[in-house]
């Protein structure tokens, strides 16, 4: 059992974060969409 | 001070680096704590005679060690270690999320300097006691008939309190809590290295301590529990290093940390009494007669507001209360008390929600973060499960830290609130991410062996903290959006910074043409006005009141006012039940007093000055220079309709527009006299003067004849003139 403890570890880690991926995507996308309007009116600014 | 306390700790007895600058950390936040605290219980709380005892105990503090060793060779010797662990800090995952770091640390200095302080409880509570512990110089219990949290204990905002009294300004209030999460990376780290963990992945845990969400939303606002959750891990780690290695520093330097924190938050409480269960009786045993200094150093720390609370109001812990036998569990919750039996009913939904949703994850109010929910709290699982095959007194300890994030989650799924105010709680219980993220680093060294699980995990982790740095930018509560600052600095201009509140939530920006126009025409004066507020319960905020240099006062909060105030700013933003506080002023007693002027409106607020402070031709021009910017369609509108108007008939308006013609006014470039009034007050005002004949916008005046002598469309809006006569 011990040997398959770092693949069992492992698997369970990336289903969790796959979960809270997906489960605030949402969030995320709308941050990100702030973020790069944000960002282009910096440049815009500064170039 | 940092100096000093870095010489100082260089003389005591440490095992490591990092648990001596997390030390240093503690000491310079506890002479700040506890200096303030002295000189404004005895009403001396003056900036120089701050300055002064500061530096004469951080002289003290450098001749001390001076005797002991020498600066230069402690200074050399750090380095040293430093540059050993070199690898270790510059390996690939540290150097991207320490480029991260970099990025958002300019984020927050920028926003610390440009945009006012703006988080909600900010403006309500934290901030306004510790402006009038500076203005009055002592330490002052504000009315808690407006906010019971005004009992609050404040060692926290102590801490606040240092950078807006030397600077005497506002504008750095808003940075203190950076150096907290800094403190943070440290404890985690230090943590990490008591658990065994190498430098690298050390390193690489404190540094996503920093990326939690909650810990960059909270680095930027005046919440406090970021600087709670901090001084939790460093209580939490020197009492578990005085445990473990019978080393009497540890134990002191634990009794200062865990004073501090119980009087930070009464939420320290229940914590610090989990925590002694389980380590005194082991202290009791190592160290004995010590423990009594132990016990006094808590109480001295923490002591001060129970103490006062006790005295003034009879209850030590006011309001909160535990009132189990009734069913009732005391104002945890704004929608009152709430029963715990009925709190049980939701617990399950409570787990889960705090799992799926990661709730309160954007605003000041929480989320743990994706690296915690995804990869820490299922590493932790594991750590804590074979924590038990380990009962040894080290062993032990080691539970004992571990076990601390039941504690934690206990506190967010137990707390008595609604399912509504739930999102409200996860801030309480930060500390359980440093736990989280110390396990994730055990597990990443139990994958050491499988590069390819240690590299996609570690990849995984640096992307959720990039994504909690994105959140930044939808944050609310405060916001952290910086476009308008730099676009108005880039123009040449330099508003109040109160004129961002307009790029915030809530009540901010009706709030923000009142608070921007205030701290605009006295921001320049070394006193500035006595400003007297009426408002709902909800809207009462009064740190823009202060101005950006505190050169205000709220005259509600002055104990035995001189005089009547200068200016009065009135709003009903949520609901119409208006609060007064010290003196009951009413709207209509200012808006018929013919000594002050409304100067700025909203359709839900109003802002009164003196007539005399316009005899000061600098402030005139401030004022129109602020019509101009602000009000550019309400002068186009006044301009048109004045060229119509017969000299000598007064204009009775209610709206906006009003700023126009008080521009105009305040110009001399108009020749009627205008009476501007908040709506409602009109026909008060013509009673009052006795008009029989007179201009209104928009509407005729009932019981008058009335015609139109303006009927124009502006910018898609029409504009009604009439004249109204007997």
């Amino acid at each position: 059992m011990k040997k398959y403890t770092p693949a069992i570890l492992f698997l369970i880690m990336m289903i969790s974060f796959g979960y809270q991926l997906k489960a605030h995507v949402e969030e995320y996308a709308l941050a990100w969409i702030s973020f790069s309007n944000f960002f282009k009116k910096m440049m815009g600014l500064f170039l | 001070m940092g100096i000093a306390q870095y010489y100082f700790a260089g003389t005591l007895k440490f095992e490591h680096l990092s648990g001596r600058l997390v030390c240093v950390g503690v000491l310079v936040s506890a002479q700040i704590i506890v200096t303030e605290l002295i000189l404004g219980i005895f009403g001396f709380l003056y900036a120089p005679l701050l300055i002064l005892v500061n530096s004469l105990l951080s002289l003290g503090l450098i001749v001390y060690s001076a005797k002991q060793k020498s600066l230069r060779d402690l200074f050399i010797e750090d380095i040293k270690i430093i540059q050993e662990r070199k690898k270790a800090i510059w390996a690939w995952e540290n150097v991207a999320l320490m480029v991260l770091g970099l990025f958002v640390t300019v984020w927050f200095f920028f926003a610390a300097y440009f945009l006012p302080p703006r988080g909600v409880d900010d403006l309500g509570y934290h901030l306004p006691v510790i402006y009038e512990y500076i203005l009055q110089h002592k330490i002052v219990l504000l009315p808690i008939e407006l906010r019971f949290h005004f009992a609050f204990p404040f060692n926290a905002e102590l801490l606040f309190l240092w950078p807006a009294m030397i600077l005497h300004s506002q504008q750095w209030v808003d940075i203190v809590q950076f150096f907290m999460a800094v403190l943070g990376v440290g404890v985690v780290y230090s943590f990490a290295r008591m658990m065994d963990l190498k430098s690298r992945e050390a390193f690489f845990v404190a540094l996503l301590f920093f990326f939690t969400p909650i810990v960059l939303n909270q680095i930027g606002s005046n919440y406090i529990d970021l600087t709670y959750n901090v001084f939790f891990l460093t209580s939490l780690y020197f009492v578990l290093r005085s445990c473990l290695t019978k080393n009497l520093t540890y134990l002191y330097i634990a009794a200062i940390s865990t004073g501090l924190l119980l009087g930070m938050k009464y939420g320290a409480i229940p914590l610090v009494i989990i925590l002694q269960f389980f380590v005194f009786p082991m202290l009791a045993r190592q160290y004995r007669k010590q423990l009594v200094w132990y016990v006094m150093i808590i109480v001295a720390l923490g002591s001060f507001w129970y103490v006062r609370n006790w005295i003034v109001l009879g209850d030590p812990l006011y309001p909160t209360f535990l009132d189990t036998l009734g069913g009732s569990a005391g104002n945890f919750s704004a929608h009152g008390p709430i029963s715990i039996g009925k709190n049980m009913h939701s617990f399950f939904t409570k787990v889960k929600v705090l799992y799926s949703h990661d709730v309160g994850l954007g605003s000041f109010a929480g989320g743990f973060g994706m690296v915690f929910w995804g990869m820490a709290f299922p590493g932790w699982v594991y750590i804590w499960v074979n924590s038990f095959k380990n009962f040894t007194q080290e062993g032990f300890l080691r539970w004992i830290f571990w076990t601390q994030m039941i504690f934690g989650l206990a506190v967010v799924v137990l707390a008595p609130v609604p399912m509504e105010e739930f999102k409200y709680i996860s801030r309480y219980s930060l500390f359980v991410v440093a736990i989280g993220l110390i396990a994730l680093g055990k597990v990443l060294e139990l994958l050491q062996f499988h590069k390819i699980f240690l590299k996609t995990i570690k990849i995984l982790c640096i992307y959720g903290a990039a994504l909690s740095v994105i959140l930044l930018s939808d944050s609310a509560w405060p916001v952290y959006r910086l476009n308008t600052a730099i676009l108005d600095r880039r123009d040449g201009e330099n508003p109040s910074e109160f004129r961002y509140y307009r790029d915030g939530v809530w009540f901010l920006p009706p709030m923000s043409y009142s608070a921007e126009l205030l701290d605009l025409l006295t921001r320049g004066d070394a006193k500035g006005l006595s400003c007297y507020m009426a408002s709902d319960y909800a809207a009462f905020w009064t740190t823009h009141i202060y101005g950006s240099k505190l050169q205000n006062r709220v005259w509600n909060f002055e104990k035995n006012p001189s005089r009547d105030p200068d200016a009065y700013i009135y709003q009903t933003l949520e609901s119409d039940q208006v609060v007064y506080i010290g003196r009951k002023i009413t709207l209509g007693e200012i808006a018929l007093n013919p000594a002050y002027q409304l100067i700025a409106a909203t359709p839900y607020s109003s802002f009164f000055i003196r007539n005399e402070f316009f005899e000061n031709k600098d402030k005139i021009a401030l004022l129109l220079k602020y019509y101009e910017e602000t009000f550019p369609f309400n002068i186009e509108v006044a301009a048109k309709v004045k060229e119509h108007l017969e000299p000598d008939i007064p204009f009775v308006l209610d709206n906006s527009v009003g700023h126009g013609f008080q521009y105009f006014k305040f110009k001399g470039d108009l020749q009627n006299k205008v009476y501007w009034v908040p709506p409602d007050y009109v026909g008060s005002v013509i009673e009052r003067e006795k008009l029989r004949v007179f201009y209104t916008f928009g509407y005729s005046f009932p019981g008058f004849s009335s015609h139109k002598i303006y009927d124009a469309m502006l910018d898609g809006q029409v504009i009604v003139i009439y004249k109204n006569q007997k």
